[in-house]
């Protein structure tokens, strides 16, 4: 009897699907007080996170791994934890409060969030990261997956190793970079842009603010600035084995041989600093 | 100087003699984490892994933490990835020998009750690991937390759950 | 009676609930015949788990790791310690005609990135080294250095845990890096009036360390 108080008074959920576990479902619904946080922990398998209105965190996981869950308050934690001999791919779906924190994990395997408004700490090892929203920080990254990161406001950070980075409507400072493959941004509002890959292209599309600071480097690979028509800026472009192209027509300030050369637009408040090693600089003008 | 910080900075250079002197102060310790975290059959392994690592790393050590702190966080270094490529290997080999389900070790008897240590190998995974770090080797929950890469919140609540398991086999 | 407030026990026993649940809990253990019974079980096993002794292992392992200690890196060890702690060192990994020319200049990028733009935790921990000791650039030569063979172990570490092909994809890439940073060097030597060259060459090795700090990071919390 003493027993039996006690599993019922306690807060630790274990689920284990039964022997016969080809492909056992988890369907669980936690409640969670306000400023949740919910962290995922996968090692093989995709994660999809959407939201709702309501204060608790469905979990519904699909394959063989036991699903350990953690709750205490408003942090709620998911496990899954592999059993020898039943496969290997265990995804999960979460719906969880809007505003929640978010860590996510998995080593193989697809992260997608969509529409949260919270923290976000989401990496795979070797699978696409794709995230819409996020709010304050904001970190997303894969090494062998490309990321998408859009909708997201605060300090962002953004990388991969072997593939491309794409922002998109993402407002504050910005960390975008990876080794092989493009970093694109567009409509991003930032004033701090740190942006890099090396074997890869690097394109911007966003205001650019008078007290902004915005870097752009590559190696391999070409840069891609749209200038936005009332820019006030002055761009230290460098190339060493590419070209100068520009869709309007570009004053050149100062202009040494094999150094780097300056454009100014307007009062020239803003700084942006291109580079690439042996791609080509694109200047072009929106028409903003 | 201490005898044990001098013998640090002799082994940092290069003197296996005096990392000896080290190994036989500190390996009571490291063996203990290594049985609690991993079990006694790869105990003596680890230990050996450890005071491995730790030599090829001693010039890292920068001596702003005593030398036991340090070598304490490479050996828990050393355990929980050790633990974590046990898992993955159980994963990816999907080992046919291992039994299906955990069996929850029950004492055969409660008049002798089961050893504590024994008791711990039974614990899952991350319970196992927060128990032993936290009510042994007295890590705090946010350094668990940063350890472990979990929330602190969960950090408690696996603790709380090693503890009541560890209960039912020590007290049932 | 109240719900049991057994999942608070274990908070309670270390002391971290707040005043107005340690009063809850309390008033329940006053009444609750089973919740004092699972209190004292529980600081039992406390008790215990802090009484554990350690003890030698019951076999000589010190013979195993003597026969392993020359896997100590390939540098000889002495040096490596004291070139850690002394500015008295020499400069790996750098091709001379590109080591001089970095003295020069790559200073000044150097501190620029890492201290006013980047911030601190952005760079090499450059600041942390009394600039009186030695030159910025040297130090900073020097931390790279030490980041590169740092991560290079880590990774060696990871390997056994991580899909080979990852470690295959990190290590292309990290080259990729690297012949990024030849390309440089070469151009520099061709071509040593090319000032901004330095900074491309600060750039690609900055790179190379924030992808090491990266992949490390992501690795370190995946897996």
């Amino acid at each position: 009897m003493r027993y039996l108080t006690i599993a019922i008074g306690c807060a630790l959920i274990i689920l284990s699907p039964a022997t016969a576990r080809p492909q056992a479902a988890v369907d669980t619904l936690l409640s969670v007080g306000a400023n949740a946080t919910v962290e995922v922990d996968n090692m093989v398998g995709d994660i999809t996170i959407s939201t709702w209105d309501r204060s608790a965190v469905r979990v519904q996981a699909t394959g063989p791994a036991d699903v350990h869950f953690d709750r205490e308050e408003s942090e709620v934690s998911v496990e899954a934890e592999m059993v020898p001999g039943h496969g290997r791919e265990t995804d999960f779906t979460l719906t969880i409060p809007k505003d929640a924190d978010i860590h996510v994990h998995t080593v193989e395997g697809r992260i997608s969030i969509e529409g949260t408004t919270g923290r976000i700490d989401a990496h795979s090892v070797k699978g696409l990261v794709r995230v819409n929203g996020g709010r304050n920080a904001v970190e997303v990254g894969s090494v062998e997956g490309g990321v998408e990161l859009s909708g997201a406001r605060g300090r962002i950070e953004a990388h991969s190793v072997n593939e491309f980075v794409a922002l998109t409507d993402v407002i504050g400072d910005i960390e975008a970079t990876t080794v092989n493959g493009p970093v694109t941004l567009e409509r991003c509002d930032t004033r701090s842009l740190e942006a890099s890959s090396v074997n890869g292209a690097i394109v911007f599309q966003g205001p650019i603010h008078s007290d902004g600071w915005y870097s752009m480097e590559t190696h391999n690979g070409t840069i891609e600035l749209t200038i936005p028509q009332d820019a006030s800026a002055t761009i230290s472009a460098f190339t060493y084995n590419g070209d100068f192209e520009a869709d309007f027509p570009v004053t050149v300030t100062e202009a040494e041989p094999g150094k780097t050369t300056t454009f100014r637009f307007g009062s020239g408040d803003a700084r942006i600093e291109l580079e690439t090693f042996n791609g080509s600089i694109v200047l072009k003008r929106s028409n903003q | 100087m201490t005898g044990s910080t001098k013998d640090v900075w002799l082994a940092a250079d290069g003197d296996a003699r005096a990392f000896e002197r080290l190994y036989h102060d500190h390996v009571p310790r490291v063996h203990g984490l290594a049985r609690r975290m991993v079990g006694p059959e790869e105990a003596d392994e680890l230990t050996q892994d450890v005071f491995v690592l730790a030599w090829k790393k001693l010039d890292t050590f920068r001596g702003d933490a005593a030398f036991s702190t340090w070598l304490h966080r490479v050996a828990v270094n050393v355990m929980l990835g050790y633990r974590k490529t046990k898992s993955r290997e159980r994963e990816r080999y999907a080992a046919t020998d291992e039994p299906v389900e955990r069996v929850q070790v029950r004492p055969a008897s409660t008049e002798i009750g089961v050893d504590m240590e024994t008791a711990i190998e039974t614990l899952p995974g991350k319970a196992r690991e927060v128990f032993v770090l936290h009510d042994i080797e007295g890590y705090k929950h946010d350094e668990i937390a940063d350890l472990l890469h979990i929330a602190v919140g969960t950090s408690k609540s696996q603790l709380h759950r090693a503890r009541m398991l560890l209960r039912e086999q020590l007290t049932a | 009676m109240s719900e049991h407030p057994t999942e608070r026990l274990s908070a309670y026993i270390d002391g971290e609930l707040t005043a107005d649940e340690r009063t809850s809990v309390e008033q329940h253990l006053e009444t609750c015949a089973d919740c004092q019974g699972v209190l004292a079980d529980l600081r039992g096993i406390v008790v215990r788990a802090r009484s554990l002794e350690d003890r030698p292992p019951e076999s000589d392992l010190w013979t195993g790791i003597e026969a392993r200690l020359d896997e100590r890196p390939e540098v000889v060890p002495l040096e490596t310690h004291r070139a850690r702690r002394r500015p008295s060192f020499t400069m790996p990994q750098m091709a001379a005609a590109a080591v001089a020319l970095i003295v020069l200049s790559v200073s000044a990028t150097w501190w620029a990135r890492s201290g006013a733009e980047r911030g601190t935790d952005g760079g090499p921990p450059v600041a942390a080294v009394p600039p009186d000791t030695a030159t910025p650039t040297q130090l900073a030569s020097l931390d790279y250095d030490t980041a590169v063979a740092d991560f290079e172990e880590l990774l060696t570490m990871y390997s056994d845990r991580l899909d080979p092909q990852t470690v295959a994809t990190v290590e292309a890439n990290l080259m990729v890096i690297d012949e990024a940073i030849d390309e440089i060097v070469e151009a520099l030597e061709a071509d040593p009036e090319r000032s901004q060259l330095y900074d491309s060459l600060t750039s690609a090795r900055q790179r190379k360390l924030d992808v090491m700090r990266q992949t490390t990071s992501i690795i370190r919390t995946s897996i």
